[in-house]
């Protein structure tokens, strides 16, 4: 069999071509590893396509368990309903409150943001879901609540007394008035 | 064996990389590396040597790799026709094509266009239609004309339709091999329901 050369140099294109999205495909892979933010891909239908490294961890669920689920078994199906719903109609999210469920069964708050992708027709053909752990700053609010707590009892407890040592030496001072008119004139 | 494997390589066809991609995720994550060498070795001794970490996902190999890779895997690893049933489950979880065609999981009726396309865009060989669809009363038949490949890869494919099903549907799918080329059919068919 006779192989021409523009054949062989369509072969050779090709397999270049093959090469160079092989490159792609890593660098995309890689870059979606890279992110220590937990980032999920899901389908226009709500399924989960894609979760990175970072989503495995916090959510503690495997690459297996969650891709080809519906995202609202891992999120707070209201709120996420309401985040696809925005998402769809204004393109992104930037920054909402909403609780993530781990396989520990344990509930995380995260705040949220989400961008929409669409095909070169213009159809939307899924949306990316980024979060960020919000438990140390909920711990630290929380700190903080307390701390105030604290403090408006000092303060009510300290005005408290300041109020009671005023009416005291009000007492004393009447007291010794009256003192000094039951004295006998000399 | 040797006649054998010599019959499977002669089937004309080929098929994309991402298939070994995701028997390769499957090994390691299943096995390590060790069982990934083990495969390996399997295939050398086969006379077709596969090194998974060279392939790329969208290249083409012949068709007949694709079914040494799965006979390697279950004699390597005894797996049953289950466990080669949930290794097709869990492929296109992982697979780089079906993320390419998440655009038509937005209804099942979409998606079922497209089924021919998809399966296009895996193999050279072999036609997959929609023989028959009710979405009310929750089933689908797919029909597979042409890719009478191995009875291992029958096992595998249900449950990699199963997985795509379950994708569009959010439900988990129920899948039948109704008919089958190596139990005496024209062509295979794939029950499910949901």
């Amino acid at each position: 069999m006779v192989v021409s050369k523009k054949e062989t140099n369509d072969k050779k294109k090709i397999s270049g071509l093959f090469e160079d999205l092989a490159l792609l495909e890593s660098y995309a892979r890689e870059l979606f590893s890279f992110s220590p933010l937990p980032i999920c891909y899901v389908s226009p239908n709500g399924v989960i396509l894609e979760v990175n490294p970072a989503f495995e961890k916090i959510s503690g669920y495997n690459i297996y368990e969650v891709i080809g689920e519906p995202i609202e078994n891992f999120f707070d199906k209201e709120k996420i309903r309401e985040l696809s719903e925005e998402t769809i109609n204004k393109g992104f999210v930037k920054t909402k409150e909403i609780s993530v469920f781990t396989k520990e069964k344990r509930k995380i708050t995260v705040s949220v943001f989400t961008a929409l992708r669409k095909s070169k027709e213009g159809e939307i053909i899924g949306y990316f879901v980024g979060f960020f752990d919000l438990s140390d700053v909920k711990k630290k609010e929380k700190e903080l609540q307390e701390k105030m707590e604290e403090l408006k009892r000092f303060n009510r407890l300290a005005v408290g007394r300041e109020l009671k040592m005023i009416e005291l030496k009000k007492e004393i001072k009447e007291l010794k008035e009256k003192l000094e008119k039951s004295k006998p004139s000399t | 064996m040797k006649e054998k494997i010599k019959k499977i390589m002669e089937i004309k066809g080929e098929t994309r990389g991402v298939v070994f991609k995701t028997d390769e995720e499957f090994i390691l994550r299943e096995k390590g590396e060790e069982g990934l060498k083990k495969i390996e070795k399997e295939l050398k001794k086969f006379g077709y040597p596969i090194k998974y970490k060279e392939i790329t996902n969208m290249a083409y190999y012949p068709v007949g790799l694709r079914i040494l890779s799965l006979l390697a895997i279950k004699k390597v690893f005894d797996s049953s026709e289950e466990e080669i049933r949930k290794m097709g489950a869990d492929a296109p979880k992982i697979s780089l094509i079906i993320r390419f065609f998440m655009q038509y999981f937005l209804s099942l009726r979409k998606t079922l266009k497209e089924v021919s396309k998809m399966w296009r865009k895996h193999y050279t060989i072999g036609e997959l239609i929609v023989a028959e669809s009710n979405e009310e009363k929750k089933f689908i038949i797919l029909r597979l004309k042409g890719f009478n490949l191995h009875p291992i890869v029958c096992f595998y494919l249900a449950g990699y339709f199963s997985t795509v099903l379950k994708m569009i549907v959010k439900k988990s799918v129920l899948c039948q091999e109704t008919k089958c080329f190596f139990r005496g059919d024209k062509y295979h068919e794939y029950l499910f329901k949901w």
